[in-house]
């Protein structure tokens, strides 16, 4: 069986999390994409313990008006500029298959607008707070949204002023509820 | 169920409960090792899978690159 490390990461770049996060930031700082934040499973790690994956989300700003479609084309150009292979919203950027997603709402919005700056690997970048977080996994609600939840919430306790003000905000109040009802009894 | 079985899996209970805790509060670089790791122990098993991450070089192989 041939070495699948050694044969899927040949886009020019030894180190992984460190090139999505230095692509990201030069997207952002060429304008191709506006604000980004780290969202999704990555973040789960991030706030709590490892978990399997294989995506790394990005979620960004973007000015398109609402109803209309997001162009990818000026991401698109810049992928093929770098010789990265790219699908549908995701990249493939040193083996890792990255998802890099414009934000489709006010919560998604608000998330990467209020995301908190971090370094990872010596590299500065952004991730969506952990109030933001439970709240997009809430709205998301898949099966594997509430195992994250669930997961995020074994270890870390939300600001509740903050977490509050969120879930009114953005009618997430009964879903958190009906959340709290059915995984912890009440 | 005997009260030795339920001892024991309290036990097991408990101390996989301070594992993940440990696992938890790890830097987020080590956690994204634990996740390659987890992505080439599932691949051992499903030889179909295309998607390992490659490690981060820590900053002296990234000089000598």
């Amino acid at each position: 069986m041939p070495d699948k490390n050694s044969t899927m990461n040949q886009d020019g770049g030894l180190v992984s999390v460190t090139r999505v996060l230095q692509i990201a930031n030069e997207m952002e700082a060429m304008g191709i994409i506006g604000k980004y934040a780290i969202a999704g499973s990555i973040a789960v790690i991030y706030y709590s313990e490892p978990i399997e994956t294989h995506d790394f989300d990005i979620f960004y700003i973007h000015n398109t008006p609402p109803g209309q479609l997001v162009l990818l084309s000026p991401l698109y150009d810049f992928f093929r500029m770098k010789g990265l292979q790219a699908s549908g919203y995701t990249v493939q950027i040193g083996g890792i298959p990255v998802q890099i997603v414009p934000a489709i709402d006010a919560l998604d919005t608000e998330a990467i607008e209020q995301s908190i700056e971090i370094e990872i690997y010596q590299v500065k970048t952004r991730i969506v707070s952990l109030e933001h977080l439970i709240a997009m996994k809430l709205s998301a609600g898949r099966p594997k949204d509430f195992a994250h939840l669930t997961l995020l919430l074994d270890h870390v306790q939300p600001s509740q002023g903050v977490f509050q003000s969120i879930l009114k905000r953005f009618t997430l109040t009964d879903k958190w509820e009906d959340y709290r009802r059915k995984f912890y009894g009440g | 169920m005997a009260d030795e079985q339920k001892q024991q899996l309290q036990w097991i209970y408990d101390s996989h409960k301070e594992y993940r805790r440990t696992l938890a509060h790890l830097p987020f670089e080590e956690k994204i090792k634990i996740l390659i790791q987890m992505q080439r122990d599932f691949a051992a098993f499903h030889p179909d899978t295309v998607c390992i991450w490659e490690e981060d070089a820590v900053e002296s192989d990234k000089k000598s690159i």
